[in-house]
């Protein structure tokens, strides 16, 4: 689900949003020396456990017991110039989240301009009219803020910060300022600057990184080349190096318009005033032309089994399952979540048992149902031991998944899947940023802020018959891309694929 | 039928039954008509561009109350810490130890932290997994340098699951054979996989070469390969047996739970235990400077890489200091937030990398102090250059009245949200104890914050930041780096370290008292 976090792998995970800078541990506990040498598997909260699980299902109707009662509540109105305003009042802890999301991503970029939006998202943070270059995280650290960053995906790009409630007004004064005039300020050393910064990233996260690009080489083979998905959201160093000043121009006067944003304020306020600042702030920006953003879903429909052998210099071989799926909140999308959990989350399930637990040729195992606004991707992802089969490690895979669509789960399974996906959507939302985004990402995604219950429901309502379901239609063996990336020394680390992908 | 039991139990517990706020009005419908902006149709223009010209005002100072901590005590010593907070029926504990990783040789703790969750002697690996998994909370077991701790987060309702197997799994754990082994295969695996991160390399570098054979701190948490494949299951149940005890541990709770519910729970599942901890010497910083003849520069060879990872590094600070405050002003505005001198330089002013970062890990003895960065593999050179002169600066110069005032003012006004989550608010509680520190530290720390001037950050940095003990790691491909480390000028470059701690350095941990410093 695009609303949870998962335990995609690393580079999905890296994937799924771009942040603008990495951010620095402070207060807690800096675990230098454990964090960064244990993987996920050794880390002493289990994967089952770490991870928010999937849903499932009992076999009873789910009548038996009361449905689950959650709310969030919220105030949505839209603005004269079409900005769309979220409001939603909290008053644990005095603190207020601004968080704003402009409704493109990468999914959205010109021809030869891949790795754009996110590389945009950068300049968001150099200055406008009204905040120096340098001073828009300045003015938020000296109020106090508890987080500041930004994100691109494949669908939309976000702007956060967190401050202390009776800061309110600088952080909606430095979002409008943005939005309404950053191209006061952009400018050609200032871009130059920060296309460096993201071919860093590129370097530090893929380029450089351990399997770095092998998500590249499968959304490549399972995304024609005219589909929004076939790119990922870093892009190319030949693509960014591309880019210039004008593309900022344009992509901001085309996407970053009010009437293609929507601005959530959650937290300790009163509404009334909370109200009358936005206006004030972002009242008087001009509404813009239609941005038009790509929104309809693209149906992806693989038609055989395609093998991409991957080349690199790591230690373990890893195979990696990959199917076309329904995109985010369609049918099918929750089933495929409880489809995860039954195959990996927890030590008993069933092909963490098998390939990690009882056979122990696999170091880890994860099954992830990868939701976008457009399209999904189901992947099953299996790093296996030194020395260790990947051709193996397929068999096994292929034999659970044909024993799913065979046979439903039990209701024990369903039900413990059920209970770790619901607790992963509730216990996240004590942080009131974690709600502010999250109404942002039901606005968007489900076209309702007030999605929760029904996000619920969709997990309340499964079935061992629909899991059982979305295992035989989604999971196919003749239509699939199935990767293995093979230890190679002397190949890049981050993995060059051999014979061009069919 | 946990189902049943579970969600009936969720619908009974009041608000409706998780009303995520406090604001009573019904959401009103997503497809509400456009408002009219008062902003827009009121005759604004004139005054706009007034408005926007100026950062405005913050409104009436928040004033930070931290939550109040409620103390009581078992006869078996002990500790009991709860934070009420009912707003939401949800519940974090923390059973923690007040001493961790540094007690052993390296990998004992790690290892041993991992086990506890890998069978109980009423329960096995995989029914504490479903067990947790079941009760919708989240199971922790782990054994840091200075805590170890089993911690669990549920709905009010799953309470006394939860407690069950926190409890289980921190006093009972059967250290069997097949899961030990089970373990040693993965943590060998993941020995290896160090090899492919950069970043991992840096770390296991620097440790080695920063502190001396056999200090706790000297390797990875996860240990080494050696220690790894001779540790036996003997030893992770005599480090358990000398660590877990009551007189050593503090029972942690925050959300929705009462005083009275948590002593009487913790009464119940835990005044039974006895027994008394070992002593537990913590580590001191042992030599500091490097012998002489020894390189400063290490260098890790990543043949091809495109980017090098780079790190300044020195042995730390311990956490119980009276210069702990000026220590984290110091740090902010050297590296510790966006706006900090070597991030505005290594990324916003040069562009040589994503990031640019430094940091003291606070332990009981002096934790490593890093700065770090990945930068552009042709500016290797240039990036080092900068991040030194930047360490050397703020040792020698006053840092400006805005930044000291900018910095204070963030670390005070950051305070609340620290407290926004019941688990980030049961393991603040957990490290409270953990160190020995007043209850009251967080209402009492932002006046110790004020206190600190500009002299006080530049003495900080001069004691603690002393180029003498400076170790520098690269981890890059040497054919292009090399003679841009050469050029630094700061002596020879050694390429050809050996990370990898001897056998000999296998054995418990020494036993330098850190000097004794005055609790603030």
């Amino acid at each position: 689900m695009a609303m949870r976090s998962s335990h995609a792998n690393a580079n999905e995970a890296l994937e799924s949003q771009l942040a603008l800078w990495p951010r620095v541990a402070t207060g807690a506990k800096i675990a230098v020396a454990a964090a960064v040498a244990i993987g996920a598997t050794l880390s002493t909260v289990p994967p089952a456990f770490a991870a928010p699980a999937t849903p499932a299902s009992p076999a009873t109707p789910v009548s038996e017991s009361p449905p689950l009662q959650v709310d969030l509540p919220f105030e949505k109105v839209t603005l004269e110039n079409g900005l769309e305003v979220i409001l939603h009042e909290d008053h644990r802890t005095p603190v207020v989240s601004v968080c704003v999301w402009y409704h493109v991503g990468s999914k959205d970029e010109a021809p030869h301009r891949n790795g754009f939006a996110h590389l945009f998202e950068h300049m968001m943070f150099q200055g406008s009219k009204n905040v120096a270059e340098d001073t828009y995280f300045k003015y938020l650290e000296q109020a106090g803020a508890s987080g500041v960053n930004g994100s691109t995906s494949s669908d939309r790009t976000n702007y956060y910060e967190t401050v202390p409630a009776n800061q309110l007004a600088l952080a909606l004064w430095l979002e409008s300022d943005r939005m309404g005039s950053l191209l006061d300020h952009a400018n050609e050393e200032t871009f130059a600057s920060q296309r460096n910064v993201v071919k860093n990233e590129r370097r530090q996260n893929y380029e450089n990184a351990p399997y770095g690009l092998v998500r590249q080489f499968i959304n490549s083979a399972i995304y024609p080349e005219n589909h929004p998905y076939h790119r990922l959201t870093i892009g190319s160093a030949e693509d960014l190096d591309a880019a210039r000043l004008e593309d900022v121009k344009g992509f901001f006067r085309r996407y970053y318009v009010p009437n293609n944003a929507t601005l959530v304020v959650a937290g300790d306020i009163d509404r009334a005033s909370a109200k009358a600042l936005i206006d004030k702030y972002f009242g008087t920006i001009a509404r813009g032309a239609d941005a038009k953003p790509v929104t309809s879903p693209e149906v992806v429909v693989l038609k055989q089994e395609t093998r991409l052998d991957v080349e690199a210099d790591v230690e373990l071989a890893r195979l990696q399952i990959t199917w076309a799926t329904p995109q985010g909140f369609a049918p099918g999308d929750a089933d495929l979540d409880g489809v995860a959990d039954v195959l990996t989350s927890g030590k008993s399930s069933r092909l963490y048992k098998r390939l990690v637990y009882d056979l122990q040729i696999a170091q880890d195992v994860s099954a992830h149902q990868g939701s976008g606004f457009l399209a999904s991707t189901f992947d099953v992802s299996v790093t296996l031991k030194k020395g260790k089969s990947p051709a193996q490690a397929l068999t096994i895979v292929d034999e659970e998944i044909a024993k799913l669509v065979k046979t439903p789960p039990t209701n024990d399974e369903v039900e413990r899947a059920r209970i770790g996906a619901l607790t992963g959507l509730i216990f996240p939302l004590e942080s009131v940023s974690a709600r502010a985004e999250r109404l942002n990402s039901y606005n968007q995604f489900a076209h309702d802020p007030g999605f929760l219950k029904r996000d619920i429901a969709r997990y309340e309502n499964l079935t061992p018959a629909t899991v059982q379901k979305a295992a035989a239609t989604y999971l196919p063996k003749g239509a699939r891309i199935v990767t293995v990336v093979t230890p190679t020394k002397g190949a890049p680390r981050a993995g060059r694929l051999l014979g061009g992908g069919t | 039928m946990s189902r049943t039991n579970l969600w009936s139990a969720l619908a009974r517990s009041s608000l409706a039954t998780l009303a995520l706020a406090a604001c009573g009005s019904p959401a009103s419908p997503p497809a509400a008509p456009p408002v009219a902006s008062p902003a827009a149709s009121a005759p604004a223009p004139l005054s706009a561009p007034d408005f926007r010209a100026k950062a405005p005002e913050g409104g009436p100072e928040v004033v930070f109350q931290p939550p109040k901590i409620q103390e009581a005590h078992l006869p078996n010593g002990l500790r009991i810490l709860v934070v009420e907070r009912h707003e939401l029926p949800i519940i974090s504990l923390v059973l923690s130890i007040d001493r961790g990783a540094d007690q052993a040789g390296p990998g004992i703790g790690s290892f041993t932290g991992t086990m506890l969750a890998q069978g109980t002697k009423t329960r096995s690996a995989l029914k504490i997994s479903d067990e947790a998994h079941r009760f919708g909370g989240t199971l922790g077991a782990g054994i840091d340098p200075d805590l170890s701790y089993v911690s669990a987060k549920c709905l009010s309702a799953k309470l006394p699951e939860a407690m069950a197997l926190v409890t289980d799994v921190a006093l009972n754990p059967a250290f069997s054979s097949a899961e030990v082994e089970r373990q040693r295969s993965l943590r060998l695996t993941s020995l290896a996989q160090i090899n492919d991160s950069p970043q991992a390399l840096l770390s296991k570098t620097l440790l080695a070469i920063m502190y001396p054979p056999g200090h706790p701190y000297a390797t990875l948490s996860v240990g080494t390969e050696e220690s790894i494949k001779k540790l036996t299951g003997a030893e992770l149940v005599k480090f358990h047996a000398a660590q877990f005890r009551p007189d050593h541990a503090t029972m942690s709770f925050a959300g929705d739970i009462t005083m009275a519910d948590a002593v009487a729970l913790t009464t119940r599942s835990l005044a039974a235990w006895r027994g008394k901890a070992a002593d537990a010497p913590h580590p001191g910083a042992g030599p500091l400077t490097p012998a002489a003849g020894e390189a400063r520069i290490t260098l890790v060879d990543r043949p091809g890489a495109t980017q090098s990872h780079v790190a300044i590094a020195l042995p730390g600070a311990p956490r119980k200091n009276p210069d702990y405050e000026a220590l984290l002003v110091m740090n902010s505005i050297l590296g510790g937030k966006f706006s900090s001198r070597l991030n505005l330089n290594l990324r916003e002013k040069h562009a040589y990398t994503y990031g640019a970062t430094s940091s003291f890990d606070f332990r009981q003895g002096p934790g490593p102090f890093i700065a770090s960065s990945a930068v552009v593999r042709e500016s290797t050179g240039a990036a080092l250059h900068e991040a030194l002169a930047e360490v050397d600066r703020i040792t020698r110069e006053l840092v400006t009245n805005e930044e000291l005032e900018e910095t204070k003012t963030q670390l005070i006004r950051a305070l609340p949200a620290r407290f926004e989550t019941t688990s980030d608010t049961a393991f603040t509680l957990a490290s409270l104890s953990s160190f020995g520190l007043p209850l009251d530290e967080f209402a009492t720390r932002p006046a110790r914050i004020r206190k600190v001037t500009k002299d006080d950050v530049k003495r900080v940095a001069a004691l603690y930041l002393v180029p003498e003990r400076i170790r520098i790691v690269v981890v890059g491909d040497a054919s292009k780096v090399t003679p841009q480390l050469t050029a630094l000028g700061i002596g020879e470059v050694n390429a050809n370290v050996k990370v990898e701690p001897k056998a000999a350095d296998a054995k418990p941990a020494p036993v330098t008292r850190a000097p004794p410093t005055k609790a603030k």
